[in-house]
């Protein structure tokens, strides 16, 4: 049983920072419906440029992070800006391939900076395991799982009760109908990829915290994308929930599976997930279900 | 054809649906005969179109029956209706936009071409001259309804009231028994009216076929309808000759509202 | 291609692709040349060209389904490797001959895309594309699990055969593949002017229209998916017994997103595009290999060996840049030129 609580806790860890990535791509679905691959890359990029700053340049942790943070808020609106705006009115499976698009280009130049390293993020959070009548966790996980959890709290207040979350909430109803009640549509668009590249940031930096940063790290936009499909892509709980559902389930999986069939479990899991769900709840766990009309 | 005008097509039966909390139809039935052009009337979201998508097959009503041909449809699939030869038109124009006018009618053939895919790849014989049979049968009702300048133009790029003929053109393509037409006039000018009030009659006159219409403006269902029967609130609320319907009561009340 | 003046006197004409006999003897000169290209062509030019119309098979199965049916799928590389894995298990381990695990391998790509077309029942756009992505990842997963396939060491399958003569070379499989993709061109450009095709269209502009028209959703979306596999199938199984090597390295989820590439900067939804769309990646690629080098030595940053990271920024920016500016892609330019042609040599 200690076995079992030990594998759904560092599930849960590492299911937070699904639940980030998944976070940065459902906030930009919530607004301007597209779907994005391109998260990978802003996770990728902000874990690289904290990476920059803390460890390449030594600086300390607040002069790395806010940074970190305004350079991944760049290239979250450039992407917005330059290739995404011209494809408003276009069908959205376009705007969904172009997120492909910048994936692979942007991984070009991630895989270009590393040449085949790896980077490691030097310490900024205490070391060290808290211990729990026999289980252990590490505390620097446990900071970015608090962390990851205040965020969604906080992304959800923002959602919730400022002006700004408002305009995203209509926005995301209606472009048209949000324009014409005086919504900027074009800006909502901007803040809301800058709040996502941030929030992307943010899940690059905790990710980057438990692994070394290397030429794979963007594919964590596939498991983000997984669990914000499953929670049904409308949801910050749905995305929450998920994200920490697949972590433990692809964890405890992978312990007790793989010394049936032999390794590998954890690489496939999510994609197994990802089917049964899409073949028995297409619109996800938590989300709305639309009626089509004709 | 010889049979009788007032011989039943489709009939139906006591056709409830259901969206949530939204009685869509309640307990509706009617009668659809052999020879006759009948219009369903009704204020907005009286149930009109759903009743057009429980009889092809969309919406699957929670009771009641449609029997055609022996057959009830209720529980079909739409294809399958389809291969009955139940034809539509839809509101707001449903075309394969990305086809010519010509192609767009040419899919509406399906039901009626036999050879499969895989001859389909080479080609050749039987599946050419199938095609040009099919071409053949086409070419009648593009003459029919006047569309010969717009057989090869892609249809996404065709104005509005063209883009209603090829949905009309497509409809009768697939030869059907019973032609359905939800709003054919909707959103078209007074001349484009009276040409597919002229199509609809020429149709009625060369296929011998029954029609259900569903339309707003009341000269065109005066004029060219034989029986008329109105929804409210998802509830049959009249039925009859045109005439006795311009003056039955709660037909006005349903679109005057009450004093 | 109908040139200025030329008018159609009945529907069989009408429906011909090839209208005069200067086009005929054009079409029938280019596939002699075709032919005969191995006798003077050079080793590179023939092994890229082998490259090239593998690609064109698979793209041309990938336009079917994503292209005119609309299903957009990201599993092509998958359903490829399932063809080349196939054809080397069945010439190696049950010694069939080639010719006949071809058609097997094919078939086999087909079946399996059968159960992985099934989500499309269900689902559609970017939710069945990420479920074909997920499709793939388990296809590869299973592939690297099972011990008949040689897990990650993979499969040696030997070249084909005829009566004593080896198809040992790049040249001599030339002649394979040229055969072959000149078939399944033919059959893909017929099959989409066919019953079957207008029902794909039918079925991406507007599904439901076409079941009101009598288009069993079911059934054509699965004949779209196997038929897309099938190719898929075809050209795996030759491209394994070309390089008579097989492993998962050739078809990662970057090979898949590379052919939905093919098919946006080619067009979706046109048999020409494949071609432009093929060409335009393979070259890029090529131009890129041979730039590199030459970028390493003037920009020092870029370390010693970026040509793959360049390879992916230089596709990812042409796919931005064609996204943006040409969505119909390279058959839209050519659609343009047909159509001056036909007025040629009037200007309007």
């Amino acid at each position: 049983m200690t076995g079992f609580l030990q594998q759904a806790i560092t599930g849960l860890m590492i299911g937070s920072l699904y639940a980030l990535v998944a976070a940065s791509i459902v906030l930009v679905y919530k607004a301007t419906h597209v779907v994005s691959l391109a998260h990978g890359q802003l996770v990728a990029f902000g874990a690289l440029f904290f990476w920059l700053f803390l460890g390449g340049l030594g600086l300390p942790f607040w002069m790395g992070l806010i940074p970190a943070f305004f350079l991944t808020a760049l290239i979250g609106l450039l992407i917005e800006r330059l290739t995404l705006r011209p494809l408003i009115g276009q069908p959205l499976i376009a705007a969904f391939l172009m997120t492909f698009a910048i994936f692979i280009a942007l991984e070009g130049v991630f895989v270009l900076y590393l040449k085949g390293q790896t980077r490691a993020l030097p310490t900024f959070l205490p070391e060290g395991n808290l211990d729990i009548s026999g289980l252990s966790i590490p505390i620097n996980q446990l900071i970015s799982f608090f962390v990851a959890i205040l965020l969604f709290a906080a992304v959800s207040l923002i959602f919730k009760y400022t002006k700004l979350g408002l305009g995203m909430r209509a926005t995301a109803e209606d472009h048209r109908l949000a324009q014409s009640t005086g919504i900027t549509v074009r800006n909502i668009f901007s803040y809301i990829w800058i709040l996502s590249a941030v929030v992307a940031a943010i899940a690059g930096i905790a990710t980057a915290n438990v692994m070394d940063i290397y030429y794979m790290l963007p594919y964590i936009g596939i498991n983000g994308l997984i669990v914000a499909i499953c929670g049904g892509l409308d949801s910050l709980l749905g995305a929450l929930v998920v994200g920490l559902l697949l972590g433990v389930v692809e964890n405890v999986g992978a312990a007790y599976l793989d010394p049936i069939v032999g390794g590998g479990v954890k690489d496939v899991v999510g994609y197994v997930v990802l089917l049964l769900v899409l073949l028995i709840k297409p619109y996800g766990l938590f989300g709305l279900v639309r009626i089509e009309r004709i | 054809m010889t049979q009788n005008k007032n011989k039943v097509a489709i009939s139906i039966d006591s056709l409830s649906l259901r969206f949530g909390g939204l009685q869509a139809l309640n307990d509706v039935s009617l009668e659809i005969r052999a020879g006759e052009i009948l219009a369903i009337i009704g204020p907005n979201g009286a149930g009109k179109t759903s009743f057009f998508n429980c009889i092809n097959g969309f919406y699957h009503p929670y009771q009641g029956e449609i029997l055609y041909r022996g057959k009830d449809l209720t529980r079909l699939k739409p294809h399958k209706i389809a291969a009955l030869g139940i034809a539509r038109t839809f509101q707001n124009i449903e075309l394969f936009s990305g086809l010519s006018a010509l192609d767009n009618l040419m899919a509406a053939r399906h039901i009626h071409m036999k050879r499969g895919a895989l001859s389909g790849c080479l080609f050749f014989g039987p599946t050419r001259q199938e095609e040009i049979a099919h071409r053949e049968e086409i070419e009648e009702i593009i003459d029919l309804l006047e569309m010969k300048s717009i057989r090869k133009k892609v249809v996404g790029s065709l104005p509005y009231g063209e883009r209603k003929k090829v949905d009309l053109a497509r409809a009768l393509c697939m030869d059907p028994a019973v032609l359905l037409l939800d709003e054919p006039m909707a959103g078209m000018n007074v001349e484009e009216k009276e040409d597919m009030a002229r199509f609809v009659l020429d149709i009625f006159e060369l296929k011998k076929i029954p029609i259900v219409l569903i339309e707003h403006d009341m000269d065109v269902v005066m004029d060219i309808t034989h029986r008329i029967a109105v929804l409210d609130f998802g509830i049959k609320i009249a039925e009859g000759q045109p005439e006795d319907i311009k003056n039955d009561e709660r037909v006005l009340k349903a679109y005057l509202g009450e004093e | 291609m109908r040139p200025c003046g030329v008018f159609d006197k009945s529907y069989a004409l009408d429906l011909a692709i090839i209208r005069t006999w200067q086009h005929w003897v054009i079409l029938i000169s280019a596939l002699i040349l075709l032919f005969f290209f191995p006798l003077f062509g050079s080793y590179y030019i023939i092994s890229f060209m082998n490259y090239l119309a593998i690609s064109v098979i698979v793209g041309l199965g990938l336009q079917i389904v994503s292209g005119y049916c609309g299903q957009i799928s990201f599993g092509q590389a998958a359903f490829m490797a399932i063809g080349a894995y196939t054809s080397a298990i069945l010439t190696i381990k049950f010694g069939f001959s080639f010719w006949i695990a071809l058609p097997l391998s094919g078939i086999m790509a087909g079946a399996v895309g059968i159960i992985g077309g099934a989500p499309s029942l269900r689902i559609k756009g970017m939710y069945l594309a990420m479920a074909t992505i997920a499709i793939h990842f388990v296809v590869i997963w299973l592939i690297l699990h099972m011990e008949i396939t040689g897990s990650f060491k993979g499969l040696f399958p030997p070249p084909p055969s005829l009566g004593g003569f080896e198809f040992d070379t790049d040249e001599r499989m030339f002649y394979i593949i040229m055969t072959v993709m000149v078939i399944m061109t033919y059959a893909a450009r017929n099959l989409v002017r066919s019953k079957a095709g207008r029902a794909f269209v039918a079925i991406r502009d507007n599904d439901l229209a076409g079941e009101v028209m009598g288009v069993n959703l079911y059934y054509y979306k699965l004949l779209a998916f196997f038929i897309s596999c099938f190719y898929a199938g075809i050209a795996g199984s030759l491209w394994g017994h070309l390089i008579t090597v097989v492993n998962t390295e050739q078809f990662t989820l970057f090979h898949a997103l590379e052919y939905i590439g093919m098919l946006i900067i080619g067009g979706m939804g046109s048999i020409p595009g494949v071609f432009f769309g093929v060409l335009f990646i393979r070259i890029l690629n090529e131009l890129v290999m041979f730039a590199s080098p030459v970028l390493a030595k003037a920009v020092p940053w870029l370390g010693t060996s970026p040509a793959a990271a360049l390879g992916l920024s230089a596709f990812g920016l042409a796919l931005i840049i064609f996204l943006i500016f040409e969505p119909r892609g390279l058959a839209h330019r050519w659609e343009i030129f047909k159509a001056s042609y036909r007025l040629y040599p009037f200007a309007h």
